[in-house]
């Protein structure tokens, strides 16, 4: 009996070992590891070469700009501390000790030299031309030095402003604002930022594999400064070409994130409650070339601001969400979605009063024909049919459901107009939209936020601008923004930006159609995923996953 | 013999000189320009131009991209900012190559197998079967099959991985997809080519000294309906060994594949060029190679040459 006892209890003991051994083995190689999808190659992460969705998914896991934001928040970075100075012109920024993934530490000089690259090489500099000489290093008119981004020492960054603009902190916080290293620039050149090898990482991960066209892989920063919150041991991203593939994975397990491309997806993963509704950036809108491609009398019909409103007012802006996106948008009357921020505690939706009052949200045909009528007599016409035919440019096929195209093509029909449609993707759709071949008449164009302010909607219009093929060319409305981004007061400030609105959706050669709604599928077992209006706009750095 | 392989040898250079000449000249005929881009300034955009030599008159361009061909540099990719056109192709081609060999034998042997099996039964149900088993391999376009295959066996029975390019099993249903058309075709061509044949003299002496069917089929019959599948198969290999668009990015896998339809829509010059010439080595080699085939097996050729 004794025996027995004795034998039952080892072979129990050894059970328990058994289990506890297993538990411990399988704890410490459970990697809690998240599946992202990407939709191509990222060919260069170096932020101060390629920025777009695609590569800022990965540039703000690997790189940490002096702040950053997260969830609506914003949080310290390479900056622990900072100040601004009281005119708002000048913001000192004390770095924390922090080391790159190759033992160096981060500098000051990181910062310089990250800035000063920038203007000298990136297409998207411009937005930053709110610092100190910024467009004239850009432009070649000054040395490097003069610029008002500076390090006095190894522990601070100055960077001195043109205008005392109320939305620096979240510029800044974008993977533009990312440090870079000088080093590894001259020692990589031109191959700098396309291989892992090449760059160093300072952010809440590490770059660890890059396979091109096929996957990254991003491990756990130990030294990051706040590596306590960061739950996740690895960020796997794939490149998935095709949404069908992205959306079999993700049903099949092996993703944890899909972006429906239709709404009747989206429905399905409501069904499964793996649905997260969000607050997105960005404007679908048509655009008008007022020159007509050089044709005098297509020039004088683009430039008759009637024209303008006889198109707006014929699109069923409600009608064209409700019955084709299935609700998946919001008619768009001005440029800013309402969702975008403007001072503490106020979007620009409660402070904005043309809303709906410049262009309808459900079409009214008679305007838009008393509209018409206007501009054919102002053009010696009796009839639409007189019309020459105006040149559509759109990058998407009216075949595809998702878009907007389709829509605007019947629209066109609907008022009579001859519409030739100059469908260009790619490089060729840019290449054909700005100057010098601005070939186009009427373009299916749009933007997407650099930052989380209504002047990222209206600074690309002012005449300066090259963002676009055409710009407002308003001395008014170029005054009244020059003015705004002068403006500390941020309630005068956002009575000056609406002023400037009103002006331009009474005005000017563009018709805004639609806000979208952002919509995000994630598996089960994905927890504090959170999104952005800009920037990361899918934020997984802080996330965890159950189970 | 010799003589005859210099002489080939040497129009296939001359064809890849008039090639590499004809696409860069050609390319800048295409409006538009491959530094055009969202944001991108005039300032910025002479920078650009400027650092990829863009700039420089247009013969002056010729020849320093010749110069650098010479010494098999392709140069950097003009959109892929920072990757070299060599480290792309080096990085893609083995994905291509490696599902292009898999391909290949499946094709072949199948495509050869369905074939003489549809000959020799030729107006039986058998022959049916191949029949309509090859008009849909070579009338349904390669995306439907794959998106099928991966719904199929990926989604709905969970027994092959969906997608990407790691393991045996993922290799198998990209193999399929890929496979079926240049299958389709081999079987249809290794059929009508054995009825060619099925009466010609030397069967009927075949069959005149007692041979049994077996070898009439296999030394006579298969051997000589060889001679035409050759000539589609060098074009084939070289079409499938250098990447397929559609199963490549169907099956995410890192193949050259999807960079033909990028680097033209990115105007990318450089990327366009060295793709084409890439391609063009292949097209002209498995050519060559064909031609030298032909005089291996074929004694008419060889003495008719010789």
């Amino acid at each position: 009996m004794k025996g027995f006892k004795t034998k039952s209890a080892r072979i129990a003991l050894c059970a328990i070992a058994l289990i506890v051994g297993a538990t411990a083995a399988f704890g410490a190689t459970a990697q809690k590891i998240l599946y992202l999808p990407a939709d191509a190659e990222f060919d260069n992460l170096d932020p101060r070469v390629l920025t777009s969705t695609i590569q800022a998914l990965v540039q703000f896991g690997i790189f940490e700009p002096l702040v950053r934001t997260h969830d609506g928040q914003l949080l310290p970075g390479m900056a622990k501390t900072w100040e601004q100075s009281k005119d708002g012109m000048t913001y000192t920024f004390h770095l924390r000790d922090a080391k790159w993934s190759d033992g160096k530490a981060v500098t000051g000089g990181d910062f310089v030299h990250a800035f000063v690259r920038m203007f000298q090489i990136c297409p998207a500099s411009p937005i930053y031309d709110d610092i100190k000489n910024g467009a004239e290093l850009r432009a070649g008119k000054v040395q490097p030095a003069d610029l008002g981004v500076k390090a006095p020492d190894a522990k601070t960054v100055v960077i001195t402003l043109k205008n005392p603009v109320p939305y620096f902190m979240g510029l800044i916080a974008s993977s533009f604002g990312a440090p870079g290293r000088e080093d590894l620039v001259a020692k990589y050149g031109d191959g700098y930022g396309a291989s892992a090898e090449s760059l160093a990482s300072n952010g809440p991960f590490i770059l660890k594999e890059w396979k091109k066209n096929d996957k990254v892989v991003l491990v756990k920063n130990p030294d990051y400064w706040n590596a306590s919150a960061i739950k996740l041991d690895q960020v796997v991203v794939y490149v998935l070409p095709t949404p069908q593939t992205q959306r079999n994975l993700f049903d099949s397990g092996q993703l944890d994130m899909y972006l429906p491309r239709s709404e009747s997806e989206a429905k399905d993963f409501q069904a499964k409650s793996l649905l997260h509704l969000y607050v997105r950036g960005g404007i679908r809108d048509l655009q008008i070339n007022r020159h007509g491609q050089n044709d005098p009398v297509k020039a004088k019909i683009l430039s008759n601001v009637n024209f303008m409103k006889a198109i707006s007012y014929a699109i069923d802006r409600q009608g064209y969400i409700d019955n084709v996106l299935q609700g998946a948008g919001y008619p768009a009357t001005v440029q800013t979605p309402p969702g975008t921020g403007v001072y503490p505690g106020k979007t620009w939706g409660q402070v904005s009063t043309n809303m709906g009052k410049y262009h309808p949200a459900t079409a009214d045909l008679a305007k838009s024909k008393a509209y018409m009528d206007l501009v054919l007599k102002d053009n010696g016409f009796t009839s639409v049919a007189q019309l020459p035919t105006f040149d559509f440019l759109t990058s998407i096929g009216p075949d595809d459901p998702k878009d907007v195209t389709g829509y605007i093509l019947g629209v066109f029909q609907q008022m009579g107009l001859k519409i030739n449609v100059k469908l260009a993707t790619g490089q060729q759709f840019y290449n054909n939209l700005y100057k010098p071949a601005l070939a186009w008449d009427i373009c299916r164009a749009g933007w997407g936020p650099d930052f989380d302010d209504p002047a990222t909607y209206m600074g690309y219009w002012t005449t300066a601008s090259t963002d676009m093929g055409v710009t407002y060319e308003n001395a008014q409305f170029d005054a009244l923004l020059a003015k705004g981004n002068m403006e500390t007061d941020l309630v005068k400030r956002a009575a000056i930006l609406n002023q400037a609105e009103a002006l331009f959706a009474d005005n000017a050669p563009c018709i805004p159609l639609i806000w979208y709604k952002g919509e995000i599928a994630l598996s089960a077992r994905v927890k504090g995923f959170t999104t952005a209006i800009t920037g990361l706009t899918t934020d997984y750095i802080y996330a965890d996953l159950t189970k | 013999m010799a003589r005859y392989i210099l002489n080939r040898v040497l129009v296939a250079i001359l064809t890849m000189f008039v090639l590499a000449t004809t696409t860069f000249f050609l390319l800048r005929l295409v409006p538009g320009d491959p530094m055009a881009g969202p944001k991108v300034t005039p300032e910025v955009k002479a920078i650009l131009r400027k650092h990829y030599g863009l700039d420089k008159p247009l013969m002056e361009q010729y020849v320093v991209y010749m110069g650098n061909l010479l010494r098999g540099d392709f140069g950097w990719s003009m959109a892929a900012r920072g990757n070299k056109v060599n480290n792309i192709i080096r990085d893609a081609f083995p994905a291509s190559l490696d599902l292009g060999v898999r391909s290949m034998i499946v094709a072949i042997i199948m495509g050869l197998f369905f074939g003489i099996v549809s000959a020799l039964h030729r107006g039986k149900p058998m022959d049916y079967l191949t029949v309509i088993l090859v008009l849909v391999g070579i009338s349904v376009p390669s995306f439907v099959v794959a998106g099928l295959l991966q719904f199929f066996f990926g989604v709905y029975l969970h027994i092959l991985p969906v997608a990407r390019y790691d393991n045996w099993k993922s290799t198998l249903m990209p193999t399929f997809a890929l496979s079926l058309g240049t299958m389709a075709t081999l079987a249809r061509y290794m059929r009508a080519s054995m009825l060619e044949i099925v009466n010609a003299d030397y069967i009927k002496t075949a069959k005149a000294k007692g041979l049994s069917r077996l070898q009439i089929v296999m030394r006579h019959q298969v051997r000589n309906a060889l001679f035409p599948i050759l000539t589609i198969l060098g074009p084939a290999i070289a079409m499938v060994l250098t990447g397929s668009f559609i199963i490549e990015t169907v099956f995410a896998i890192p193949g050259l594949g999807r960079h033909y339809v990028t680097a033209m829509q990115n105007l990318d010059y450089t990327l366009v060029l060295g793709l084409t010439l890439f391609f063009g080595f292949f097209l002209i080699a498995m050519n060559l190679l064909v031609d030298f085939a032909y005089g291996l097996i074929d004694p008419r050729v060889r003495h008719t040459r010789g």
